[in-house]
């Protein structure tokens, strides 16, 4: 079974829901086009097919071991199809586009893996990136998400790999609110987190017109905004 | 003041030391008397070879020799930095080479010129022995450089990708495993340079000081080596892992495992 799904109903307030329709194909972000994927002796793509729009909320909620991370592996192009093809706004993935599609995005990995270093110095340096450079970024505004977020000023200068893993999944969403970017690739970016914390993450989520595909378990996330995606491999 | 020579007998006591060695080894089964041999064989061969043309290449004094000779040392210690390094050889000679040679070459006549303000920047007697003193060290703290940047960022392939999904080049993505690097490439001649002369007499002063110089030339000259040898550590690692990243990954930045398997 070949799975497509397109998806435009999400952007309405956005652009005009009748202007998507007639034009289906011109607010394509992403799209998986017959891709398989093996890593190791396991199948985990064949043939995969998926159409995400703009503004799309995409959950992907097979069972582990299914290579759902993998597929935000693949967008991010950290490796590569054994064969089929993907495309950013219609752009095929490759490595010439690679770099630009990246700037694209903002990432929280399972671990949310920051860098050795100072809360403070690490978000400097991040911000310091060629393609991060226009982000206006200063202390005052990573100290408001911090504060927004519950977490302690003292945080700032504290050291990445000391920190809990609900803290470091609350300073990755700071990061990716601070960064703005049009698509958000989310690797279970609550599971470290209490019911009042994961909430308000989901219902950001819920409410942005950023497209967003997000890897969870968590029924919690199964919210009316997403589409729900049990099966990568049929 | 001149060195204290050794005469032949000298040197036929002195290898004698080697019987009781062989004693001791045996009455307590210690199983190294073959490796002690062949050893000792290999470095009495090796060392007479480097008398004899060092012999010869003093006396000649040539500009051309002096340098081909140098590019032989560095071939050398690239060579061998890569193998000990568990890294595969071909992909990473080249760049090896390039980042021992240029540093090395520059810092030395920097040296000769500037520093012992020779006559003739390319005198033998100074230009191959210091040249031997900076690659030694500087093949140390090269392969320690790229064990670790190779290494690390296998190991937090994870922070690498965090950083390269969030906007980083690859450059900038492989920053803190650069940094982590070199850092611990260089750590061994900042506590070195810290402890000199408290533990033990470094070996430069040692060898002036035997081969009759005074001890005051002999200090300067052992300062003048600390300096030089991590300025240009310093500049060969940065040197190497610019090469390395450039080398180490594939055209989507992901990193070469190809690189790494092969001992």
């Amino acid at each position: 079974m070949v799975m497509c799904l397109c998806l435009f109903q999400d952007i309405a307030g956005h652009v005009p829901a009748f202007f998507v329709l007639l034009f289906p194909y011109s607010f394509l972000m992403i799209r998986f086009k017959d891709v398989s994927l093996r890593l190791g002796n396991k199948q985990l793509l064949k043939n995969f097919n998926l159409r995400i729009a703009k503004g799309d909320k995409v959950l992907l909620a097979a069972q582990s071991g299914s290579g759902k991370t993998s597929l935000l592996r693949l967008i991010l192009g950290f490796i590569d199809s054994d064969s089929g093809q993907l495309f950013y706004k219609k752009k095929a993935i490759s490595p010439e586009s690679i770099q630009k599609i990246r700037s694209q995005m903002a990432y929280l990995s399972q671990d949310v893996d920051f860098p050795n270093g100072k809360v403070r110095d690490v978000f400097q340096e991040i911000f310091q990136f060629d393609s991060n450079k226009h982000v206006a970024y200063s202390e005052e505004k990573l100290l408001e998400k911090l504060r927004a977020f519950d977490l302690p000023e003292a945080l700032l200068t504290k050291n990445t790999s000391i920190i809990s893993g609900g803290e470091r999944q609350r300073l990755g969403w700071a990061l990716i609110q601070l960064l703005d970017r049009p698509v958000l690739l989310l690797d279970e970016p609550t599971s470290a987190m209490d019911e009042k914390q994961k909430q308000r993450f989901i219902d950001y989520v819920a409410q942005t017109r950023k497209t967003v595909i997000c890897v969870s378990h968590d029924p919690a996330w199964q919210i009316p905004e997403m589409k729900v995606i049990t099966n990568l491999i049929t | 003041m001149n060195a204290a020579t050794i005469p032949i007998s000298g040197l036929v006591f002195g290898l004698l030391l080697i019987a009781p060695s062989i004693l001791l080894i045996w009455w307590f089964r210690l199983g190294i008397n073959k490796q002690l041999l062949v050893s000792v064989v290999r470095m009495l061969v090796q060392l007479s070879f480097v008398a004899l043309y060092l012999k010869y290449i003093f006396l000649l004094d040539h500009i051309l020799v002096n340098l081909a000779y140098i590019l032989l040392m560095v071939l050398f210690a690239a060579h061998s930095g890569i193998r000990s390094s568990s890294l595969r050889l071909k992909k990473l000679l080249v760049p090896t080479f390039i980042a021992m040679l240029l540093p090395t070459l520059a810092t030395l006549l920097y040296f000769n010129w500037a520093i012992v303000q020779l006559e003739h920047i390319f005198q033998a007697d100074v230009l191959i022995p210091v040249a031997g003193l900076m690659l030694g060290n500087t093949l140390k703290s090269n392969i320690v450089a790229l064990k670790t940047f190779f290494n690390s960022i296998r190991k937090e392939e994870k922070t690498y990708c965090f950083l390269l999904g969030n906007g980083a080049s690859k450059q900038e993505a492989a920053r803190p495993f650069m940094k982590e690097a070199i850092r611990m490439a260089m750590a061994p001649n900042l506590a070195t340079m810290a402890t000199v002369g408290l533990v033990s007499l470094p070996g430069v002063m040692t060898g002036q000081i035997l081969g009759g110089s005074d001890p005051v030339l002999a200090v300067k000259y052992q300062i003048m080596v600390m300096v030089i040898i991590f300025f240009n550590s310093l500049l060969s690692n940065v040197l190497q892992l610019f090469f390395a990243i450039r080398q180490g990954f594939n055209k989507s930045d992901q990193l070469d495992k190809s690189l790494l398997d092969q001992g």
